[in-house]
């Protein structure tokens, strides 16, 4: 076989390669771009949700101030509160800690990629809300 | 370029256009579900903030109902209906829970004529402040 014979079998043998290759790796590609927003996003929403949800369950706890007695924040009951608040979202997982008049919530969220199996986020926060206990006006509020 | 080949580069060219709009697309459709789910989360949040501040069941749902009418979703870029339940059930337990449903609208998106569109649902849970329940404190 001459050469140039070969050549051209060689030639004709990669038909279609370019034509191939865009088919497959195009909706590989798309698929890789669809999955990567919708899953950066869904972690940055999860984030969100671990800050979300630590402010909420301490203004929850922080607002059980003692109802019979001397003013002040009755810490059983706002931390029994804060837990159950935080139980709501069975996606958080976190701690409470009363600190005086002050609650203090760690919280933790994980996300798992929906389209990257194995890929995983973790984010925690933190939030603290004081009670505020007695009427206050206006003028006390700087 | 042989005989055989000809037209191919067209042929790749609109393959490879027509591929790398449909990503395009993916991509923008993603993140505008993305978007619509903060923003039910957030204007579920703000409604069930404002709903806690209601003396009783009555004024919470009207309170929460009223947050939700000044607020997009109802016509934003990322909900273009939205519908809200603002549920004061377990008021007297300490809870209130807004559920917000978000149709997120693509037809502008696709070009398509068509109404396409899907709707996501998110809600909250706020607790309540007992010492407005207890003693009737009026809201902010």
């Amino acid at each position: 076989m001459l050469w140039w014979e070969l050549w051209g079998k060689r030639y004709r043998a990669e038909d279609g390669v370019v034509t191939a290759w865009i088919v497959i790796a195009m909706p590989v590609m798309l698929f890789f771009a669809f999955g990567l927003t919708w899953d950066v996003g869904g972690a940055l929403l999860a984030r969100a949700d671990a800050w979300d949800v630590a402010s909420a369950t301490a203004r929850a706890g922080a607002a059980q101030s003692i109802q019979e007695g001397p003013p002040g924040l009755d810490s059983a009951v706002a931390l029994s509160v804060a837990y159950e608040y935080l139980g709501q979202h069975p996606d958080v997982g976190g701690s409470v800690q009363i600190d005086g008049e002050t609650v203090v919530v760690d919280t933790v969220v994980s996300y798992d990629a929906v389209f990257f199996p194995g890929l995983s986020w973790s984010y925690t926060a933190n939030a603290t809300a004081e009670a505020q206990i007695g009427i206050r006006g206006p003028s006390d509020a700087g | 370029m042989r005989d055989n080949e000809r037209g191919a580069a067209l042929a790749e060219f609109v393959i490879t256009v027509t591929v790398m709009t449909m990503g395009i697309l993916l991509v923008v459709l993603a993140w505008r579900m993305n978007g619509a789910r903060l923003e039910a989360t957030d204007v579920a949040q703000s409604a069930s903030r404002a709903a806690t501040l209601g003396r009783d069941e009555d004024e919470a749902a009207s309170r929460g109902s009223a947050m939700v009418d000044g607020l997009p979703p109802g016509g934003s870029a990322e909900c273009s209906s939205a519908q809200t339940v603002v549920d004061v059930s377990r008021f007297q337990e300490g809870w209130v829970e807004v559920t917000v449903t978000c149709q997120v609208d693509f037809t502008g998106l696709t070009l398509i004529t068509n109404s396409v569109g899907m709707s996501i649902t998110e809600s909250w849970i706020e607790a309540v402040d007992p010492a407005r329940r207890t003693f009737g404190l009026a809201g902010g």
